[in-house]
């Protein structure tokens, strides 16, 4: 008799610990960007490395077309329009590519382009 | 003129008059020396005013015919279809893209244009295409699919290939009435059999006249005489330019005497292939309603959809016959004649050896294989949105005769949809509830929330027609569509989703002694419901108390904020969306939700390019934060609850549970207005549905435009909506009678987000909620 008892009592403090417990905490990794967008991010990169802002900017908006949701385009875009001397563009960019979950990489450039503007200010 | 010589002979013998004899020998010898030189005289001013003439007419040739030759109307396209592994999309469904972009399938694809479809592989060559950012060229595919996926792309060598794209649909073009329209060709893209067979049947003559041909001349009059009447013409393709271009139809001597002298300067001036590809691009080839159809790349387009490159024998040849009587062998209106006089035209083709006499024969066999006629816009709603965003930039005379290429965002695939979940959700809906079929009108705009792209608008049940656009014009009151705003303002000023509201009935009294009384749709009332529940259920006496209690002034600015472009006087009952709105007025307030509360209005417009594709404009992605991302957070989780156990619940009925949706019904003041505004991650779509007369209806917003909705989302296959949780976001656990908040699941409580640092009283202790909730329930019991 004595066994059923011992096991009901463990379920229903199983039952009332796990209705106890405390709220876990999210977690927002970075998302994971599609081989899509990874082919147009070197792309992207060869291009703003050789300051070719113009073929830069078209590839990013033809990948933002495909993909609005991608932070790491986001963040380029960022980086294209601080490159062309648009800080508002820029800045508005930042604060999408920030609601979009970046991805570590993606965040430091953030904060560096961030930073580059606090310090133009 | 005639009379002047015997003047003059009279006043010089004048004096005495000569003798009888010798007068008539005088005149004798006077006739023939006057005549001649009153010949001479005659012909010197006759060539003068021949060659003032002829400069005459020069000049207008080298005016008239250089430079921009015609008015070209603007071209307006779709979006083009990009193709990448891992694009969400089935074999059949890019089938379904490839034939509205006239594209051919055989059983071996070497053209553009040509495609093989077997299971889940198609082997594809595109056409290459001028986009406004690059020229896409012509490629040889493989595409291998899984269900609905784009598995692997690869060229014909094997080749992955990272990103292609298609040439964009043309969805239409903007001229004047009663004008002219024609896409322009040149002529190294005019296929051979086309330009040999033109001038075997209309000027076998071409490469050696002058611009007249006396031998086609004296030819087609004794062929006229021998028939006795006209069967053929002696013009030279030189000579119908010249009538075409700068002359009328009329037959007199004089007007075919310019011709004849217009069409020897034009030679003159000009090389027998510009006259050939002038001739090619001017020529009057049929009627679509009041627009004329000019040139061979337009009847290419308009008879068999493919570009005139891509133009088959018997396509050509039947083209080639239209010239002679565009209305007569129309292959439309007039399918035998056509068909006999293509026959005709094959034949003369054969016997000049400009093809073989295997191939007429081979062309002869096909059926005239005319594509449907649409005397009437594809998109009008889409095209009409597109007009008004380019008439910010552009004059209207240049948007018809510059020859402008704008590019959109339209979608096909989802404009197609669309139309057919709208057309065939009134016909239910007008079943269901035995209504007069026809008599619900609708519209819906579709959008993609994070760029604001438009993909689709339809403004009509009959989604052809191109009169009233009740997506863009028609401004009806929104109802419940609106409480998002009243409830995201409240987030912002203090108040939580466990706030508790008051449902209650509410007397609002005007300046003028009007009263406002607004009920629930059940007519009862809820006590103090949540704001998380009032927004839920869509509580219209809680809504209107908050919105009083916040400020009205607030929810006004607020909307702004979203994107409601127009100034509204701040009245109590604009809480519950007694003011008019458009479809597309409401995407773009939806829009700023959607987009996590960056406000990103609605655009139609990519790029525009001229005629020679040098970029004027672009329009870029804007997007501007409104909203701070918390209280975006928090009215996102309350507008997901409005699908999963509010009033829009319905939509799970259809759609996949997993899939994450926001959205709220709207329903207006005796039931006349049926809303649904809600989003998935990758497409918005705003359905209105009533009635024209603004008569009642038997529906809800979850009841008639929720259903269309959900036909449309369920068909268009949608990404979930993933909402980032932003920091300063807490979870707490919150008693639904109470409002009561703690750190701990209780029983009766359901977890809610709650700002950092809100102003709200949380336990620690299920027995202390239980307190709270027995201390909630004692004082409404004795209040």
């Amino acid at each position: 008799m004595r066994l059923p008892i011992v096991v009901v009592l463990i379920l229903v403090g199983l039952t009332a610990c796990s209705q106890w417990q405390a709220v876990p905490e999210q977690e927002s990794p970075g998302r994971t960007e599609s081989p899509l967008t990874l082919g147009l991010l070197d792309q992207i990169d060869s291009a703003i490395e050789l300051s070719d802002l113009a073929s830069a900017d078209r590839l990013v908006r033809r990948g933002l077309q495909i993909d609005p949701f991608s932070p790491a385009l986001m963040t380029r875009l960022a980086q294209i329009r601080w490159l062309q001397e648009r800080p508002q563009q820029s800045l508005q960019a930042i604060q999408k590519a920030r609601s979009l979950n970046p991805s570590a990489a993606d965040q430091k450039t953030l904060d560096w382009l961030a930073s580059q503007m606090t310090a133009g200010e | 003129m005639t009379r002047k010589p015997k003047k003059s002979f009279s006043t010089k013998a004048s004096g005495r008059r000569p003798p009888r004899s010798k007068s008539h020998l005088n005149t004798r010898r006077w006739l023939p020396d006057n005549l001649l030189s009153l010949f001479i005289k005659l012909l010197i001013v006759g060539v003068t005013c021949l060659l003032a003439w002829m400069f005459y007419l020069n000049a207008r040739i080298t005016t008239e015919f250089e430079g921009q030759r015609w008015s070209v109307p603007a071209r307006v396209y779709a979006r083009p279809l990009e193709l990448y592994a891992g694009l969400n999309l089935g074999a059949t469904e890019l089938v379904n893209e490839l034939d509205r972009l006239g594209y051919r399938a055989v059983l071996k694809p070497a053209q553009a244009g040509e495609y093989l479809h077997a299971g889940q592989s198609i082997e594809l060559v595109t056409r290459p295409f001028q986009h406004w950012d690059g020229i896409e060229p012509q490629r040889h595919l493989m595409l291998d699919f899984q269900g609905r996926q784009l598995q692997q792309l690869r060229d014909d060598t094997g080749q992955p290939q990272l990103l292609v794209r298609l040439d964009p649909l043309q969805i239409g073009s903007i001229h004047p009435n009663q004008q002219q329209d024609r896409i322009l060709i040149q002529l190294d893209q005019v296929p051979r059999v086309l330009k040999d067979g033109l001038i075997a049947v209309e000027d076998r003559n071409f490469h050696h006249h002058l611009g007249v041909s006396p031998t086609g001349i004296i030819r087609a009059l004794l062929a006229n005489i021998r028939a006795g009447r006209t069967v053929q013409g002696g013009s030279t393709l030189t000579q119908q330019l010249v009538k075409n271009y700068f002359l009328d139809s009329r037959r007199s001597l004089i007007r075919k005497g310019n011709e004849a002298l217009m069409a020897v300067l034009m030679e003159w001036h000009y090389s027998k292939d510009e006259i050939l590809e002038s001739y090619l691009n001017e020529v009057y080839l049929a009627q679509d309603g009041a627009r004329a159809i000019h040139g061979f790349g337009l009847a290419a387009q308009e008879f068999f959809g493919v570009p005139v490159t891509e133009l088959r024998l018997h396509q050509v040849a039947l083209l080639i016959g239209m010239v002679k009587g565009p209305s007569l062998y129309n292959p439309r209106s007039n399918p035998d004649q056509a068909l006999k006089r293509r026959q005709l035209v094959l034949t003369i083709m054969a016997d000049h050896g400009v093809v073989t006499p295997e191939q007429a024969q081979w062309a002869g066999r096909q059926p005239l294989d005319v594509r449907q006629g649409r005397r009437t816009l594809r998109y009008p709603s889409f095209l009409d949105l597109v007009q008004r965003q380019l008439r910010q930039n552009y004059r209207a005379d240049d948007l018809a005769s510059e020859g402008l290429q704008v590019y959109t965002s339209l979608d096909p695939r989802v404009q197609s949809l669309t139309e057919s979940a709208l057309i065939q959700g009134l016909e239910r809906l007008e079943d269901q509830y035995r209504l007069d079929q026809g008599s619900l009108q609708g519209s819906v705009i579709v959008t993609q929330p994070e760029s604001g792209e438009a993909l689709a608008v339809v403004g009509d049940r009959q989604v052809r027609n191109a009169g009233f656009n009740r997506a863009l014009d028609s401004r009806r009151p929104v109802g419940s569509l609106m409480k998002p705003v009243v409830y995201l303002t409240a987030l912002e000023n203090g108040f939580t989703l466990a706030s508790k509201l008051d449902d209650s009935p509410v007397v609002v009294e005007g300046r003028d002694g009007s009263r406002w009384e607004p009920e629930n749709f059940d007519r009862q009332s809820h006590g103090e419901p949540l704001l998380l529940t009032a927004l839920t259920r869509s509580y219209n006496q809680a809504t209107a108390r908050l919105g009083m209690q916040i400020g009205i002034d607030k929810v006004v600015q607020q909307l702004q904020k979203l994107g409601f472009e127009r100034s509204l006087p701040a009245y109590p009952s604009i809480v519950l969306g007694s003011e008019g709105m458009s479809p597309l007025e409401v995407a773009n307030i939806y829009g700023t939700f959607a987009a996590d509360g960056f406000r990103t209005p609605v655009r139609a417009i990519r790029a525009v390019t001229d005629a020679q594709h040098r970029l004027l404009s672009t329009y870029e992605f804007e997007f501007e934060q409104q909203i701070p991302p918390q209280s975006m957070y928090l009215l996102q989780y309350a507008m997901k609850k409005v699908m999963t156990e509010g009033t829009g619940r319905h939509a799970y009925s259809q759609l996949d549970s997993n899939l994450e949706l926001a959205g709220k019904t709207g329903t207006t003041d005796g039931q006349r207005d049926s809303w649904f505004s809600g989003y998935s991650q990758d497409t918005l779509a705003v359905v209105w549905v009533g009635r024209d007369d603004n008569g009642s209806l038997p529906l809800t917003g979850s009841s008639g435009a929720l259903r269309i909705w959900t036909d449309l989302l369920q068909r268009v296959n949608p990404r979930s909506y993933l909402t980032r949780e932003p920091d300063q976001i807490e979870w707490y656990w919150v008693n639904s009678d109470t409002g009561s908040v703690s750190k701990k699941a209780c029983p009766g409580t359901t977890r809610m987000p709650f700002r950092t640092n809100a102003d709200i009283r949380i336990s620690d202790r299920c027995d202390a909620m239980n307190q709270e909730q027995k201390k909630g329930w004692f004082q409404r019991w004795f209040r």
